[in-house]
């Protein structure tokens, strides 16, 4: 896909992963390219902004296997982003699935 | 590459951040690694999923260099941060320079406008050095009606830089939102 297009999405999948479950960064990390092929890389940068904007927020927790590690936790500040963004994302595709429909079909 | 020699260019690109964020940063990734390598992904595979360095230097830079600029208000942070964003891509250059280049010309020549009336009591004396003491009241009401309304001119200029400057941060932070380095 389109690099810059695939970037603004990733924010938003970003977001709905962790709101169903916290996360640590190599999770999401394989939670993700399990359907969209992104450098793993580039979550970082990502992931450190979000936490700036707090939007996310950070806690280290220890694991049964190996060392701790830092989770990314959804805020309330962070939830309310969220919505915006999948309502945003929803009219767009929509706009476009019309536009695909009528023209293909 | 290995994780270190990742680990390594990583560290050498951002050496401009500050070490606690740059310590942070490398932190997360050895933390990538250490999991990736216990799920029994070997060095190499890892290096790959996780991409080129460069471009995920140059994405956490664009973000420190715009925090810079927010925090601590200045011209050359301010420059450091267009210059980062617009390394991202190339579609950047076209959408940063071109409106910020556009209005600063704008600003400049309107701020050049506003020290001129200013000093224009200045070019009074200039005009009797060269033209003696002809129509010398209406010259002398005229250039002080000028220096009036540069200094208020100025005063707004002041202002409408500081707006400037917050504006254009806003605007470089929605690049960096939609416009990143990728794979």
């Amino acid at each position: 896909m389109n690099v810059q297009f695939k970037k603004g999405v990733l924010e938003l999948c970003v977001l709905v992963l962790i709101s169903k479950k916290d996360q640590y960064g190599y999770e999401l990390a394989q939670n993700i390219s399990r359907k969209i092929e992104v450098a793993d890389g580039t979550l970082y940068p990502l992931l450190r902004r979000l936490t700036k904007e707090q939007y996310l927020s950070t806690y280290l927790a220890e694991s049964s296997e190996g060392p701790a590690r830092k989770y990314y936790a959804l805020t309330d500040h962070g939830k309310a982003y969220m919505n915006l963004l999948v309502e945003e994302w929803n009219q767009f595709s929509n706009a476009v699935n019309d536009f695909i429909e009528e023209v293909l079909n | 590459m290995n994780k270190n020699e990742f680990l390594n260019q990583l560290e050498f690109l951002l050496e401009d951040v500050h070490e606690s964020d740059r310590n942070e940063i490398l932190y997360d990734f050895l933390e990538h690694f250490d999991i990736g390598l216990a799920n029994g992904k070997s060095e190499e595979e890892l290096v790959l999923e996780l991409g080129d360095p460069k471009v995920i230097a140059k994405d956490l830079l664009a973000d420190y260099r715009v925090t810079k600029a927010e925090k601590d208000k200045s011209i050359g942070n301010m420059y450091k941060a267009i210059l980062a964003t617009f390394s991202l891509s190339f579609f950047n250059i076209v959408f940063i320079v071109g409106p910020v280049i556009g209005i600063f010309g704008v600003y400049l020549a309107l701020c050049i406008t506003s020290v001129v009336l200013t000093i224009s009591p200045l070019l009074l004396i200039l005009n009797v050095m060269f033209n003696g003491f002809a129509n010398i009241e209406l010259n002398f009401f005229a250039s002080i009606m000028l220096c009036g309304l540069g200094i208020l001119m100025s005063i707004g200029m002041i202002h409408i830089g500081k707006f400037l400057y917050n504006v254009t941060l806003r605007y470089i932070k929605f690049n960096i939102r939609t416009i990143k380095g990728g794979k």
